[in-house]
């Protein structure tokens, strides 16, 4: 067969995909333990995996140095690459929100500039744009929360799991953008070329989800 | 402070050296296939109205064309897709001439990508366009030239991916899906989220033997048996007709030689609101694109006043470098060249002697040094693999560089 390359989002993804593969008798001894190697090869040779920054993945599957990648739907948005998406893993499950104190709901209505603070500039533009708002976005790496509490924006666009770091800062969610989860994108010219590897992959991924 | 005379912005790059000589090889034998095969070279302009790119488009704000504005405040971009400009021209043409006719261009063409993603905005695009002729038989004809233009360059393992880009449409209006699910399933076919195409048809209610159906055959593809077994089931006359046609194409390129090359694709990449027809991609290992992309398209053409259909292809130059760069290595590819070395007394007869070689194709440069040693030494450094060295009468020395010997002969018997 073809050799097949993973990009995998370090972390939880990862270990949850790795985790999937093994029980289709894909295993990657390489992987396990304590290691400093970025490419590793599986068992039986058929496969390899690296581990990027999850908003790296869609790149490198875009580009064709990885078939298949493993990543969640946020980044792919995000990111908006040339790829194509396969299969929802179903983990990984959370949702994209417009959040911030409750007070701001009559903002978002008022047809006045918004000031949005995000790790998701694209998403967020987005969808300000399809539901007919003008925003200011303002980009941020990390604790979006703290925008609109120290006042810097009006609102936030970020990923919401169970709440609970809302909650603790006094801040709800306003509007639902969209249901995120783990995803399995792969680039278009493997699909094509790889057609019968990667389809029978994906199938026996599919089934083994549904159990 | 960065010096921007020493600099090339995002997008663009200098081809030099082998790479360049590799882009003009590539770049003759394919327009020698459209010149063989009755396709006339045309040339557009490298800017045109913003209207040529944007017509017919849900708005004329496109992101990722290259736009001016002359100094009359029209607006313009540049050239980014040489079809459209295509059909602009034979729109701008008055005097109907018999159709079909048959158009071939060799051009530059500007997108914008989204930023930082390492895509080239300049490319280099060959194509042709076979305008106002709608039979199969034009179909196969595009695909053949498509497939010869790769194996003239080189290109070997590669797929032809053919699809018909109606099928899809033909078989959810014959199962009733309603018009809005329908424009849905579209829309994510554009973002290519098959996830989101089989959430939706899931959602459809219908009947279940449809739906299966249908999430088998948006991720199938295969040979011509594939081809037939999707016939039987398909549920009405008119999508029949189109696997039908798919079937007749197939028996075309058989005669042709190149069915080998040809698999069948129902995925989703296959239906588009583009294309009207047959639509076509080829793939090969190791370029992450379609080395080639084209299909038929009867609606485009209505839109610049000539209601004629047209089925075409373009391949993407840039990729077709980036796969024969990783099938061999470079230097292999290296032309020989020779130095040739003459006095005041040889110099006339020398002249004459290589320029009769370079009819023959030979590639001789002129030695500006007047000493032989010295001339051996810079064909050495500049890698040549031959020195000629008129030294008087018809007596000539033959270097052989990459053996180190030397051979005396007369000009009669080079």
């Amino acid at each position: 067969m073809k050799q097949i390359t993973f990009a995998l989002a370090k972390g939880r993804l990862a270990e949850k995909a790795m985790g999937i593969l093994k029980d289709l008798g894909i295993t990657c001894k390489e992987m396990e333990g304590d290691t400093r190697k970025l490419l590793f090869t599986s068992d039986d040779g058929n496969y390899r995996f690296f581990l990027s920054k999850a908003s790296d993945v869609p790149t490198y599957v875009d580009h064709g140095v990885a078939d298949i990648g493993i990543v969640g739907k946020d980044t792919i948005l995000e990111e908006n690459r040339e790829v194509y998406e396969v299969l929802d893993l179903g983990f990984g499950k959370c949702m994209m929100t417009v959040a911030g104190e409750p007070s701001k709901s009559v903002l978002l209505e008022s047809g006045q500039l918004i000031r949005v603070a995000t790790k998701y500039p694209m998403i967020a533009k987005k969808y300000f744009d399809q539901t007919g708002r003008s925003v200011e976005i303002i980009k941020l790496h990390g604790s979006v929360e703290l925008g609109p509490i120290v006042g810097l924006s009006d609102v936030i666009v970020d990923i919401v799991e169970s709440g609970k770091t809302l909650k603790e800062n006094g801040l709800v969610v306003l509007e639902e953008i969209e249901p995120l989860s783990a995803r399995c994108i792969v680039n278009s010219a493997s699909f094509k070329v790889k057609h019968q590897e990667i389809n029978t992959l994906i199938k026996a991924i599919e089934a083994r989800l549904g159990e | 402070m960065k010096n921007f005379a020493l600099h090339i912005p995002e997008g663009v790059k200098d081809y030099i050296g082998e790479e360049a000589a590799l882009k003009e090889l590539i770049q003759n034998k394919i327009k020698k296939v459209f010149r063989t095969n009755a396709y006339h070279l045309v040339e557009t302009p490298s800017f045109e109205y913003l209207d040529v790119f944007t017509l017919g488009e849900e708005s004329f704000q496109q992101s990722s064309l290259y736009h001016l504005v002359s100094r009359q405040g029209e607006l313009m971009a540049l050239r980014s897709d040489m079809t459209r400009a295509i059909a602009r021209l034979i729109g701008t043409q008055k005097n109907e001439g018999s159709y079909p006719q048959r158009f071939a261009y060799l051009a530059n063409s500007f997108r914008y990508p989204e930023r930082y993603q390492g895509k080239l905005h300049e490319f280099t695009q060959a194509g042709v366009e076979l305008i106002g002729n709608k039979s199969i038989a034009a179909d196969a004809e595009v695909i053949r030239i498509a497939v010869k233009c790769l194996k003239e360059v080189g290109v070997t393992e590669f797929n032809v991916h053919v699809g018909s880009s109606p099928l899809l449409e033909y078989i959810l209006e014959d199962f009733e899906v309603e018009k809005a699910k329908q424009e849905e399933v579209f829309k994510a076919i554009e973002a290519k989220d098959a996830v989101k195409v089989k959430s939706i048809l899931k959602a459809s209610q219908m009947e279940v033997e449809t739906l299966e159906l249908l999430l088998e055959l948006i991720q199938c593809s295969g040979q011509i048996e594939l081809l037939r077994t999707i016939k039987a089931k398909m549920p009405s006359s008119r999508s029949k007709a189109a696997v039908e046609e798919m079937e007749t194409l197939y028996e075309i390129l058989e005669d042709y030689g190149i069915n080998e090359y040809i698999i069948f694709d129902f995925s989703l990449m296959s239906y588009g609101k583009y294309y009207t027809g047959m639509m076509f991609q080829i793939f090969t290992l190791d370029v992450g694109t379609a080395l080639v992309e084209g299909g038929r398209y009867d609606k485009l053409l209505c839109k610049f006043g000539k209601d004629l259909p047209a089925v075409g292809f373009g391949v993407n130059i840039n990729f077709v470098m980036q796969r024969l760069l990783k099938q061999r290595d470079l230097k292999k590819r290296q032309s020989k060249k020779t130095l040739a070395v003459s006095t005041p007394i040889t110099r006339k007869v020398c002249q004459e002697v290589c320029d009769g070689l370079r009819e023959e194709n030979h590639m001789i440069e002129n030695s500006l040094l007047d000493d032989i040693d010295a001339s051996v030494d810079y064909a050495k450094k500049a890698g040549l693999s031959e020195v000629l060295h008129f030294k008087h009468g018809d007596k000539v020395d033959v270097y052989h560089l990459e053996y180190g010997t030397v051979e005396e002969t007369t000009i009669n018997q080079l």
